[in-house]
């Protein structure tokens, strides 16, 4: 299990991504999605970074069906960065340079 | 000639981590750096069931996982989300790696194991609807799709081989194609020729992928496609598109470094002991012109690439 990353769940959704202060990233996978599992410990790493400043969550989308079909999840990996209650950025597909490609992202709204 | 690794492998698939094995028993101080994730195109397979060895069968995940923890068992450093933007050749015949951070590492010899990406399809939808049932992988997107409609595009084993995943969720495949066969293996051709929801399209393209959007929520409904023997132009109402039309061989790198060859679609001309034109830089894999690239012979090629860069270090030594 993760130290730097939690899942999160369509019933805290509200709670710890929409209404959070600080910018939040949302990894969108799903156990059956090997590139997903093999994509965490880079999300873990930015995660670990950027501790304190910014939150990251993985939403698994077998077990939360509401919040993966309110933004449209078609495809995963899927990485959306929300910041004061909206959708501020997202990636589909594995990025390129993931390290610094998230790190930049959560730069940008800190 | 102080470096800060004996061996940099650029490229962290089944070539390059297959490298870091042997560089690592070989005891040289080994840095893999992969862009992406470890495993490259692999992980995206739902089941190898042509590596050898595997009788069941086994899945690109579960196989790059293997292949990782072998890897740093014998010391190898495996940096993720990673990649290297730049070689230079130094003065001293070691070699400057410039990372996508701007850092940069030093190294008396660079494998080159940075694999190949898949060809995207040159139409009106590709990149707007990519993520919004756009896919170039069936194992990762399949499943958003059950009882819906999709259209498989491409002919070879990439596209054979996923649109036979896809049976197991889609309602309907239009199996599109701009020949009027397919050209994988013929087990997979059997499987998915023989799936009661398949449908070839032959002799076609796609000339555009449609749909709706809502802001950044993108859903494909459909395909607009033409016959290129009689020109017919027909419409499939389809929320998912797969897309399996080649691969470019990932060689900027290296294009223009003198010394390097690469053919016309390039990709890098090296020789059986996987040297390039440059001492100390070796090309492996999928990156290089192979008459096949399959799993097997790509393993091997990293296995050889780092016994050459060993007997290279060792001719340093001795010089």
């Amino acid at each position: 299990m993760s130290d730097f990353v939690t899942e999160v769940s369509d019933s805290v959704w509200d709670a710890e991504v929409l209404q959070s202060d600080q910018p939040v990233l949302v990894d969108f996978w799903a156990p059956w999605c090997g590139p997903c599992r093999m994509l965490a410990p880079t999300v873990e790493q930015v995660a670990e970074q950027y501790q304190g400043k910014a939150k990251v969550f993985k939403m698994n989308v077998d077990d939360n069906l509401e919040s993966p079909a309110k933004y449209g999840i078609r495809g995963i990996p899927t990485l959306i960065l929300f910041h004061k209650g909206a959708e501020v950025e997202r990636r589909v597909g594995i990025p390129p340079n993931a390290n610094i490609e998230l790190a930049q992202m959560i730069e940008r709204q800190l | 000639m102080t470096t800060d690794f004996d061996v940099v492998i650029i490229g962290g698939g089944p070539t390059g981590l297959a490298a870091a094995v042997y560089t690592g028993r070989s005891l040289l101080k080994t840095l893999v750096l992969e862009k992406g994730v470890p495993g490259g195109q692999i992980v995206f397979s739902a089941a190898i069931d042509n590596y050898p060895g595997f009788p069941d069968g086994i899945s690109g995940y579960d196989f790059t996982d293997a292949f990782l923890r072998h890897a740093k068992r014998f010391g190898a450093e495996i940096r993720t989300g990673l990649g290297a933007e730049k070689i230079t050749p130094n003065e001293d015949g070691s070699f400057t790696v410039g990372l996508s951070d701007s850092k940069s590492v030093t190294a008396k010899a660079v494998i080159l194991a940075t694999g190949r990406h898949p060809r995207k399809l040159d139409v009106p939808g590709y990149d707007e609807y990519f993520g919004g049932g756009v896919s170039v992988c069936g194992t990762c997107d399949g499943a958003f799709f059950k009882n819906q409609p999709m259209a498989v595009v491409g002919g070879g084993n990439s596209a054979v081989e996923e649109g036979f995943f896809l049976t197991r969720y889609a309602s309907q495949i239009k199996s599109i194609h701009r020949r009027d066969y397919f050209t994988a293996q013929k087990i997979l051709i059997e499987e998915y020729t023989h799936s009661a929801n398949v449908t070839p399209v032959w002799n076609s393209v796609v000339e555009e992928i449609y749909g709706k959007a809502n802001g950044a929520q993108k859903e494909v409904t459909g395909v607009r496609v033409r016959d290129l023997k009689t020109d017919k132009v027909a419409e499939f109402d389809v929320n998912a598109v797969f897309v399996f039309i080649g691969w470019l061989p990932n060689s900027d790198l290296v294009k223009g470094m003198p010394g390097v060859k690469l053919d016309e679609e390039n990709r890098i001309i090296g020789n059986e002991l996987m040297e390039t034109g440059v001492p100390g830089l070796y090309a492996a894999g999928d990156v290089c012109v192979r008459p096949i690239y399959q799993l097997a012979n790509v393993v091997a090629d990293g296995v050889q690439a780092a016994v050459s860069v060993e007997k290279y270090l060792d001719s340093l030594k001795n010089k």
